[in-house]
Formats: structure tokens, sequence, C-alpha cells
């Protein structure tokens, strides 16, 4: 072949190489979904008796995000000493809780002034720790690390150990993109974990799918937990019933309208609750409502633990609470209470163990995964 | 003419990147704006001047209260014109816990003379599975307004504390609690204008209207008197349709 032909069919070729390369961009698929940048994306399972999970935009469910998570969550190098993480006062066996402690020890052996908080059904609440600080899971999981009674640790301190770990990086590259870690990531992975502890298969949650006839003990209890408390005859709407579902709601299986109350447990405070954080005088005493699920497994109870028993807070309930400027409305037999039988508060206790889900309990995709 | 074949590369590789300049942006047709919008902003009042959340005020029946929780449904809001009646939204919710509470709806451009609505959520909307609501729905489960009990929601709920003597001074204890529901509550009314409220493509319109709180405790016929009602939770079928009414006649235009 010729040197002229050869240089004519190169040219040829870069041309038509150029033009290849200058096809419309408009012709690229536009993805309908957000989908995450990086990572497989995760669909989690819902419960049927459940509504859709808010995810947030920013920090969609990933395998690697979730998986991740899990290591960070019982990691005990985000604390100051390297002897608790997030599972130390969350174990899965009490449904996430401190194991029947009233308070939390942090790691400088100083104890909290608040019962740990059960971990479940997370993802579908808007306010976050008992009086309600935080909006959203990822802005709560930053504040235990630099806790001092809790964590103490510096969040630079613990990423730079997470970081100085070989096995790390490649699992934030996997989840996030970038090998790079920061306390931001951090709280995003653990927040994927946390949301992915869903408990929706205990014995009421199968009563309200229809697959499971409850005894009639239960029934009797799921039917006080829906009425109206008090005596018809001295007040209108009154159905000597517990009064529950004001704030325990049973739709949607989170069991608490995850807003905050003050439920009369004092009338004067010696933890403002909300009102510490916002300074409002209406929103002294008051705490966010904790879910019902899995409260046989959560003892003690109430913010600051003081009830050990089920029965315990049956009998609160019962004698209608203490009165104070900002107890709620909904608490409305402060004179006189609710007058619940022996039976009922038996028939009361059936239906809280009804809310017991052991699977939920025992999944192995919560447990402790061990060292990354 | 000869062409030196040494030349033919650089050539053909300046063409080949030149034609490599970004696609010229095409500027798409304008899409031609059809609709408007119409906001929507709910103003508490007390007596005719400004109402404030957990405030205390004395009420019609001289007893000191303040209002802790106020948040109502809206359901079927139809746009009126003369005899023609308009869509515009089929549910929402305004929670006035901080104060005003807002909506803007899409709307086609028009003149408006008032509106025709429901105290409540539509029954279709009212009887469906309320997990089907997704995040950010006004019937989303998270707002808090559904009864389990009665599978529907609630419509308009009205919490605080009162204090039957009207020139007390000490904290108020006493609770009430009104929340109405269920179907038989749904009451549709007109809200009039009071003239011609005009929405245009592309441009939104803000519609401001009174809440008066002071009203929800009386009607022309009637006084709620919390000494003897104070708690609705749907069994108080009579304090539920008192307080719809009452709450009806509450609103105004600006």
């Amino acid at each position: 072949m010729k040197r002229r032909t050869i240089h004519l069919l190169a040219l040829l070729s870069i041309v038509v190489v150029g033009l290849q390369a200058c096809r419309h961009d408009t012709d690229d698929p536009v993805p309908e979904v957000i989908a995450p940048s990086f990572g497989t994306p995760l669909e989690v399972i819902i419960p049927a008796n459940f509504p859709a999970m808010p995810i947030p935009p920013n920090n969609p469910f990933t395998v690697e995000g979730v998986d991740l998570g899990r290591f960070l969550f019982y990691d005990e190098r985000l604390s100051g000493n390297n002897t608790q993480s997030c599972g130390s006062c969350h174990a899965p066996e009490v449904a996430f809780t401190d194991h029947g402690n009233q308070f939390s020890v942090g790691i400088d052996g100083i104890q909290g002034n608040r019962n740990s908080m059960a971990l479940i059904n997370l993802a579908w609440d808007t306010r976050y720790f008992w009086d309600g600080r935080r909006l959203t899971l990822e802005e709560q999981i930053l504040d235990p690390v630099e806790n001092p009674i809790e964590m103490h640790e510096m969040w630079p301190n613990a990423v730079g150990k997470l970081q100085a770990d070989p096995a790390y990086p490649p699992k934030f590259q996997a989840a996030f993109g970038t090998t790079t870690i920061d306390s931001v990531l951090v709280a995003r992975a653990i927040a994927q974990f946390v949301r992915t502890m869903i408990s929706g298969n205990s014995r009421f949650d199968r009563f309200q799918r229809g697959t499971l006839v409850p005894t009639v003990e239960e029934q009797l209890g799921i039917q006080l937990t829906e009425l109206e408390g008090g005596n018809p005859a001295l007040g209108l709407g009154g159905q000597w019933g517990a009064d529950c579902f004001h704030c325990h709601p049973h739709a949607g299986g989170r069991m608490t309208d995850g807003l905050l109350h003050n439920n009369g447990l004092d009338s004067e405070f010696t933890d403002l609750g909300a009102g510490g954080v916002t300074g409002l005088p209406e929103d002294m005493g008051r705490f966010k409502t904790p879910t019902l699920r899995n409260v046989a497994l959560t003892a003690p109870y109430m913010h600051d633990g003081r009830f050990q028993t089920l029965e315990e807070v049956i009998d609160h309930y019962d004698s209608g609470g203490h009165p104070s400027p900002t107890i709620d409305p909904f608490m409305k037999y402060t004179q006189g209470g609710l007058q619940l039988s022996a039976d009922k508060k038996q028939q009361l206790i059936a239906f809280l163990h009804m809310l017991t889900d052991m699977d939920f309990v025992n999944n192995p995709a919560f447990q402790d995964p061990g060292p990354p | 003419m000869h062409i030196d074949p040494r030349l033919l590369l650089p050539v053909a590789l300046t063409l080949a990147l030149l034609g490599c300049r970004p696609d010229e942006e095409v500027e798409p047709e304008p899409t031609p704006v059809t609709t408007g919008t119409l906001r929507v902003v709910v103003v508490p009042k007390w007596e005719g001047g400004p109402f404030t959340m957990n405030a205390e005020y004395v009420n019609v029946s001289n007893y000191r209260i303040k209002v802790e929780a106020l948040k109502f449904y809206w359901g079927d809001v139809h746009l009126l014109n003369g005899t023609s009646s308009t869509l515009v939204k089929d549910v929402e919710l305004f929670n006035l816990q901080s104060g005003s509470a807002e909506a803007t709806w899409t709307v086609s451009p028009g003149t408006w003379s008032g509106m025709h609505l429901g105290l409540g959520v539509p029954q279709a909307m009212n009887d469906a599975d309320p997990i089907n609501y997704p995040p950010g729905h006004p019937l989303d489960l998270a707002n808090g307004t559904y009864w389990s009990w009665a599978t529907a929601y609630r419509f308009l709920l009205f919490d605080g504390r009162y204090d039957l003597d009207g020139s007390g001074t000490g904290a108020l204890l006493q609770p009430f609690s009104m929340h109405t529901g269920l179907n038989d509550v749904y009451r549709e009314f007109d809200l009039d204008f009071g003239g011609d409220v005009t929405v245009s493509a592309g441009n939104t319109t803000t519609l401001t209207i009174h809440m008066a709180v002071d009203k929800l405790f009386y009607s022309a016929t009637d006084t709620l008197d919390l000494a003897l009602e104070n708690q609705s939770h749907g069994t108080n079928m009579p304090l539920a349709l008192e307080l719809t009414d009452n709450a009806i006649h509450s609103f105004s235009l600006e």
C-alpha cells in the first residue's frame, strides 16, 4: 500500500472517530429516581402494616452503607478510651436499651440522668432524644460520641482511629466513594444501619395483618388502649378505658405519636425535658413519647427509669398523674384517676406483651459483626 | 495539486478536535406557563387582635384559657366564580402551633369570588388506609392526626387548659382537649372573599384568612362552656358538632 493511501485512511479514521465522539449528550438516559452515587442500592422490606419510610435524599440505603454502619455501631473506638460503642448502651437482646440499667454509665464512670432509649423503627421519627432536641437521625448520632458523660471522645480523634485501621477506608470507598473518613460519613453510615432496625413481626403485628387471633385477654387489652378513660357519668365521652391511644396510636406500626408530652410524672421538674432545650414555659417537663414496641424487654421505664415494671407504669396512668402547668391535656383525670380494675390492668399487660418481637431482637443482621 | 501527505495528519486532527467543541446550547422552546399559584395563609386571631399560642386570654365565659394545640384539615377546596367551581386541593392540614400556617396550591388562572370547602377529611380519603399516604402528605401518619380506634382522621384538634376564675392569677391547671372527627362531623361551608381575587399565570396570589380563635368558644346561638364541656374524642358527638360549627364561623378573609 502506498504511503499516500495510508495517510488518507488515517485521516478518514480520525475524522470518523472524532465525529462519533461528538454525539449529542442529550441522548444519555436520565435516571428517574435518585440513586445513591456510590454503592449498591438496598431496598429495605417494610412490613405491610407500616407506611412508606421517609429516607433522606442525601443518605439513601446501600448494601455497603448499612454494612459499614453496622461495624461502626459496634466499634468501641468511637469512645475516648476505646471501651464503649453505640451498642454498649443499646444492646439488641434488650431491644437496643441498656441491659435494664436505670441510667447508663459513660467511659469515665459518670452516670447519666436519662434512661437509654430503645432503638426501634426510628426511621419514621421526626425528633430524637428524650427531649427531642435533634430532628434527624444523622444529627442525633453525632452527639453521644462527644458527650463527656457518655463516649467522651472528640470526633477528629475518633475519625483518626478509624482512618488508621486499614479495614475502614475501603469500606468508606465502597459506601461513599471516598477513603477519607469524616464524622458526617460515619453518622450517615450508622443512620443507614439504624434505619434498618425495623420491628414489625410481633403478635400484635400479625393480628393487625390478620394472621393471628389474639387471646381473649389480649383482645380486651387492645380494646382498652383505644377507649377513652373516665366515668361516663362524670365526663361526657368517658368510656372507662385506659386512654392510651392518644400518644401510642396503633396505626402505622410505630406505637408512638413521636411527639413531646408531659405525662404527669411530677408536679415540679428536676429534669426540664424539652423545656431545657427551648426554654419555653410550655415545654417544661415534656418528653418524647417512647414506642411501646418490645416494651416488655426495655425496663425500667420513663425518661428517668423510675418505674421498674409494667405494672408500675400502668398504676401511674391509672392514678391520673400529678397536675402541673404543662401536664398534657390528654392526662385529664389527675383527680380520681382512670379507676382501672385489676382485671383491666392484667389485660393491658397482656396487650403490652403482644408487642414483643423476638425476630427483631434476634435478627442476625443487627448483631455485633466483630472487627471490620 | 499536490498535497504533501505529511500535512494531512495535523489537518485531520485539527478538524476532528474542532468538531468536538461542545454542542451549541439549543434553547428549548419555553413551555408556556398555564397555571398560577394561590398561597393561602391562615392567621389565628383573638377578638380581632393578635393571637399567640400558649398565651393567656379570657374567653366569652370569662374563663382564663390558653391554647396549646390547634390544627385542622380542609377538604375538597373549590374556588368559586359565579356558578363555576374548580377543585384546587383535595386535603390540606393547617397547624397553627407556631402561629400562622400556610399552603400553596397550583391553580388555573382566573378570577375567584370565594371558596367552597369542608372542615375535615373527605370521606374517601378518611376511610382509606393511612399507611398509603407518603411522607410529607397532609394525611401522613407522622402528623399525629390519625385516630387508630376509629380508623379515621381527626379533623380539628383544639387543646389547652383553663381556669374558671377569669380574674385569677395562678397557673391554669384544668385541661380541655377537643378533637373532632368521623365522617358524620365533616361539614362543608363557603368562604366569601368579599371581592374578586385574581390568579394569573406564572404569578402567586396570597390569600390571608383569619381564624378567630375566640369564636371557637361560642356561636350566635350557643356558648361552649368549658366548665361543662371540655373533652371530645369522638364519643361526645354534640360537642364535636358544636365545635365544628364554631370553627366554620371563625374563618374570614383578611
